[in-house]
Order: C-alpha cells, then structure tokens, then sequence
C-alpha cells in the first residue's frame, strides 16, 4: 500500500500557492516515519515536510514546482 | 543557551538587551538553535531575542544558491563590501548589519498553527511598540520594498519591517528585521545590485523604505534604540515571551 506525501491543507488560510524549494531525500531511497524530506515555502514562510510513514520513496515533484493545498508530492511504498 | 521563564515581575524593571554578533551568520545560527531546543523540550518555551550583526552582509534564502549566476554574483557582492550569506527561511535579499535590529521569536506550533497566526504573534508586539511612539504600524505590501511581502509592517506606505517565518516539528520561528537607522540608500543599492547580477530586474527603490530614526521625533542613536527595545520587551514579556539566557533581555 501506498503512502501520499501531501502539501497540508491547513496550514494558510488563502489560496496561495506554495514553492518546493528543496528535496532533502532522494527518488527511491529508504525513509522512516518521521523523517524530514522536503521543504516548501509560502508566503515568506519555510515549511518542513516530514515522512508519514517509512517506506522507499517515490519522489512526484521537483524543486521550484509549484503546488497547491493537498498537492501529492511524492508516495511511499511499504 | 536557553529560554528563561518569562517573569511576573513589574514590566518597568525588565532588563533588556540587543545581542551583538560580529556575523549575520552567527544570530541565524542562534535563531535556529532555539528552534531546535525547543522542539527538543518538547515545544513547551516561548522565547524572544532581539539581535543585530555588526558587519554588513546580504542574507538571501538557501535556495538561491541553485541560481546559475549565484557563485558569480556572491563574489562581486563581497567585493562592493557585501557578502552574502544564505538562511533557512523563506523570502529574498535582505541586508544585516549595522543600524538593522532582528526580533526573533521561537513559540510552540499550538500557539500559531497557521502561517497567518505566526505573522500576526510577531507582528502584534512591534505594532504596540510602534504605537506607542506614536506611530502606526500597518502590514501590507510595500512596492519597491526589498524582501516584499504582504507581512511587513509599513509606516505611511514605507516599509519598516520586513517578517518571515520557518516551521519545523512542532515550533515556528518568526524572524522580523527592524530598520532602526540604518542608511537606507546604500543598502537597497547593494540589495539592488546583488538582484540585477542574479539576472533579476531590481524593483527595490530607496523611498520605498523608512527608519525609526526618521519616524520617532527627537531621536537620538542609543537612547532611541534603548527606549524601543524596552517597549517591545514589556510587550514581549506580558504575552508570555521569555528572553534567552545571556541575552539579559528580559
């Protein structure tokens, strides 16, 4: 079963599109629950974005890709 | 270094002061220590540390450093005596250094679960601030401001104070840069010149900016700073915001 790793859809109020500025994993590697993989920003603001589950990777986005609220960016598979 | 409890004593006999870095590297390094401990004490201390760099420099978000032409514009920036140094927070180019006051915040995420809410715990404090010398303090946009955003604080449609934010496990740093006195023209034309090497157009325009030296009437280098920062920690420490230990900031 597959795991979505998801831009959070609470954490701002507006419909203002957030920035994947850095990927702190790599495509097909190990991750644990927990682990840091990426970082967006929105509005000035650096977000952390951490594994919600351990698996190997799958990364579904790129650096500077521009994402929305609930936007998937990358899965893990178990 | 660590948060102190934040006092129940009478505000007025709050100690407070700007800790000096030699390097705008060192204070970041500093802000993000504090995130870490507190999300290692389990996001339980709210802290606040006023700092400023004695040397000037240009900080930039890390992401710069993936720009092709960024190697290249670093090193003409340090030489016109402006090196640039990357931080773990988001925005643009910002200047440091001398006559430019940092406020940093460090609070549990409970507290500023939105990105809203963590611009608004910081920004609250220094509009009080502001006030109370008789100045309003609005956020929005600032055309020509560097690091725009649509939480910096502008006085009259000059920017003041520019904010950003990074949140990591169960804390959020808030970061605001005050322009206290510095000079204005020279540091918009290293921001400006950094920018237009980067391949950027610069939109940063001088007027676009303003110093409490110029707002509060009467003031005086020291004194003016020493009677801000002490507003701001009373403010500070009423909601609930510890200073850092050896910061003697509260």
């Amino acid at each position: 079963m597959a795991i979505s790793v998801k831009v959070p859809t609470d954490l701002w109020q507006g419909d203002d599109e957030a920035v994947l500025t850095s990927w702190l994993t790599s495509d097909g590697s190990w991750v644990n629950e927990g682990t840091l993989l990426a970082e967006i920003m929105v509005a000035k603001s650096q977000f952390e974005i951490t594994a919600p589950g351990s698996g190997k990777i799958k990364l579904l986005r790129s650096v500077e890709d521009v994402l929305a609220k609930g936007d998937e960016i990358a899965s893990i598979s178990q | 270094m660590t948060c102190l409890k934040a006092s129940s004593e009478n505000p007025t006999s709050r100690r407070h002061k700007v800790m000096d870095f030699a390097h705008a590297q060192d204070g970041l390094r500093m802000e993000m220590l504090l995130l870490a401990q507190n999300n290692a004490a389990g996001q339980t201390n709210a802290c606040a540390m006023l700092w400023r760099a004695n040397n000037q420099s240009l900080v930039v978000p890390a992401s710069f450093e993936r720009l092709p032409q960024f190697v290249r514009a670093a090193r003409q920036s340090a030489q016109r005596g402006w090196p640039v140094v990357t931080r773990r927070t988001g925005g643009g180019i910002v200047p440091q250094g001398p006559g430019i006051v940092n406020l940093a915040l460090v609070l549990p995420k409970d507290g500023a679960d939105t990105i809203e809410k963590g611009y608004f715990a910081i920004c609250t404090p220094l509009i009080e601030a502001c006030a109370n010398f008789g100045l309003k303090a609005e956020l929005g946009h600032v055309n020509g401001g560097v690091c725009d955003g649509r939480y910096n604080l502008h006085v009259g449609g000059q920017k003041l104070v520019g904010t950003a934010q990074r949140r990591a496990g169960n804390s959020v740093l808030c970061q605001a840069l005050i322009l206290v006195d510095p000079e204005l023209a020279t540091f918009v034309g290293a921001a400006s010149a950094f920018s237009l090497a980067l391949g950027h157009p610069h939109p940063f325009r001088t007027e676009a900016h303003t110093r409490l030296a110029e707002l509060i009437a009467g003031w005086q280098r020291d004194i003016g700073l020493d009677a801000f920062t002490s507003i701001l920690a009373e403010i500070l420490a009423r909601e609930g915001f510890a200073g850092v230990s050896g910061a003697d900031f509260f």
